[in-house]
């Protein structure tokens, strides 16, 4: 059984914030108060060696507050962590030799010097034997095809080009887990599936640990093989990617091109996501009415010109748990 | 950490930023023009200064010159853009992957810092120098003299860029570090004795100067400059030594209390 190589266990973290004091008498004696912010509570879960784990969930989840706490950088109000063995916020000097980070729009890079001398650097930061970094760096280029950008200041280069090199300054070291925050915040269509592909690469080369928070299901779909959602800093469903969407499989999207300019639809299990000139898009919820029904129906009711049926992207999964779990609240 | 690791970080981080100042040709040349302008206005303003005045102190205009010529020098040569720059890391979140990296940032900083100021020493101590010496039109404190203010202003690198380092991280607490290196600036005008000797200064305020570190800065250099005995330049040595020492230590301090704030979420 392979080993957990990131281990949390009831982790949570409160932030003190300042809140501006209501104009009146008060405001003269004090211009705000403090009160305490719950960023995570009690999350749990454990990372085995060589997973690629997403860590989803909206703005203020708490998705970047648990990472940087894995890695060293926030230390919490309650529970522990280990990652590597190390607990992040006691050994950070010793955890950064196992750790790689990658945090979108920040850069490892000095941003006057050729990425070649940043490169230098590091090694002797991370005290790599010269043979070793030397051939470590040669691997790095030809994954991620930096031999052209390594001559030029970090500073010159397109943001999908430096991150790229941010991505190589984080292996350098070959640290057995890599620590990725919206890795691909900024970046192009092009340089995304790049990255992505570079990402894939390297977990398969490198058996690296990979733990990512993106807002992009694009980026978990193609990199991780497990989902972690969380919302207002606790833990709302740990699934391997594939069994998420298995359960939401239930869920398909029908598209119709119609002869009718303006198609009108209305059923049970049957939710209308877009309605436009001779177009209709539908969720249908297989589990309340059969597709096939569905399909039956549009057909006698409409002249269909052209019809596709697609599984729920992840993006819609997401949405709907997030429905579904949260609406008791 | 090993010694030796810290010692590779900071050779090679020097490396770099000796290598880097070398390549700016025009900031070296724009920094010897200033230092000609700076050095040619108040060469004039000490020859209108009256000789009897400073003689009692043992001093000539041209010793005032050359004093000037070597505080100048250690100014011009130090990167003090070089704050702004960690401010901003600091203020971008940068910080964050600095920090969590095997070798403490301080020792990264230190070599930079000390890389850029040799780099310029290097290529401007000859033609500044020789340029003082011009307007001064005599007094010249022998190359021995020259060799050893040389030698101090390397040593004082590290003061310069320690003190930097602490201003930029100063804005982890109080946000934006301007108005204390604003301070910084005029104590180091002041109590280092950018313009005249320390000697000149009213007794009272000397002694103060001499308790802080800085005329080790600037001063303690300079001091090469002026006639006098060796056991003063030796004094002076002494002092600078001693607040490498402290202000290295500070500085190590500062680097932990960065981490520490950051972990505990309270920057800034």
């Amino acid at each position: 059984m392979p080993e957990n190589i990131i281990v949390a266990e009831r982790l949570g973290r409160d932030f003190t914030m300042r809140r501006p004091v209501k104009p009146g008498w008060r405001g003269w004696l004090a211009k705000s108060v403090k009160h305490t912010v719950e960023a995570v509570a009690e999350l749990s879960f454990t990372i085995e060696a060589g997973a690629k784990v997403a860590f989803i969930g909206p703005n203020g989840a708490g998705k970047s507050t648990t990472l940087r706490m894995l890695c060293g950088l926030l230390r919490p109000t309650s529970g522990m962590a280990q990652v590597c063995g190390l607990v992040p916020w006691k050994e950070t000097r010793r955890l950064a030799q196992s750790i790689g980070l990658v945090f979108g729009q920040r850069s490892h890079l000095w941003p006057s010097l050729p990425v070649r001398d940043s490169y230098d650097l590091l090694a002797k930061i991370y005290d790599l034997e010269p043979e070793a970094y030397r051939a470590q760096r040669a691997r790095l280029a030809a994954v991620f095809g930096l031999d052209e950008l390594l001559a030029q200041p970090a500073r010159t280069l397109s943001l999908g080009q430096r991150t790229r090199c941010d991505l190589g300054a984080a292996l350098l070291h070959q640290p057995p887990v890599l620590f990725l925050d919206e890795p691909t915040i900024g970046l192009d269509v092009v340089a995304k599936a790049l990255l992505r592909d570079h990402l894939n690469l390297l977990a398969h080369e490198f058996n690296t640990t990979i733990l990512l928070t993106s807002h992009d299901t694009d980026d978990i779909e193609r990199i991780c093989d497990r989902v972690i959602l969380i919302d207002r800093g606790r833990k709302l469903l740990d699934t391997s990617l594939g069994e998420l969407q298995r359960d939401y499989n239930r869920f398909k999207t029908l598209r119709l091109a119609t002869a009718g300019e303006a198609p009108a639809y209305a059923r049970g299990g049957v939710t209308v996501v877009e309605q436009g000139l001779h177009r209709l898009v539908l969720t249908v919820d297989t589990c309340a009415v059969a597709l096939e029904q569905v399909i039956a129906d549009c057909l006698g009711r409409f002249s269909v010109q052209d019809i596709a049926i697609e599984g729920m992207p992840l993006e819609e999964i997401v949405k709907n748990i997030y429905a579904t779990r949260l609406e008791p609240q | 950490m090993r010694p030796g690791h810290g010692i590779a970080v900071l050779a090679e981080s020097a490396r770099l930023g000796l290598k880097h100042t070398l390549g700016e040709r025009l900031l070296l040349l724009g920094s010897f023009l200033l230092y000609g302008a700076v050095m040619l206005t108040y060469s004039a303003v000490f020859r209108a200064v009256g000789t009897s005045s400073i003689a009692g102190f043992g001093l000539s205009q041209a010793n005032l010159i050359w004093y000037m010529g070597v505080t100048e020098l250690v100014l011009f040569c130090t990167p003090t853009f070089q704050f702004r720059e960690f401010q901003h890391e600091i203020h971008s979140g940068d910080i964050d992957l600095l920090l969590v990296r095997p070798c403490p940032l301080w020792i990264v900083k230190l070599g930079d810092g000390t890389g850029r100021f040799w780099a310029r020493l290097l290529v401007l101590s000859v033609p500044c120098l020789t340029l003082t010496g011009i307007v001064a039109g005599g007094g010249f404190p022998g190359i021995g003299r020259m060799a050893g203010a040389l030698l101090c202003a390397g040593l004082a690198s590290p003061l310069l860029t320690a003190s930097l380092f602490m201003l930029g991280a100063s804005c982890l607490w109080v946000r934006h570090a301007d108005p204390i290196y604003w301070i910084w600036h005029k104590c180091l005008f002041l109590l280092g004795g950018l313009l005249w000797p320390l000697a000149l200064y009213p007794a009272a305020v000397r002694h103060f100067a001499w308790a802080t570190p800085f005329p080790a800065m600037i001063a303690a250099p300079a001091q090469w400059g002026l006639p006098g005995g060796e056991w003063w330049l030796a004094a002076a040595l002494l002092h600078q030594l001693f607040w490498v020492a402290a202000i290295l230590l500070v500085m190590a301090k500062a680097g932990n209390a960065m981490l520490r704030t950051i972990q505990g979420g309270d920057a800034a």
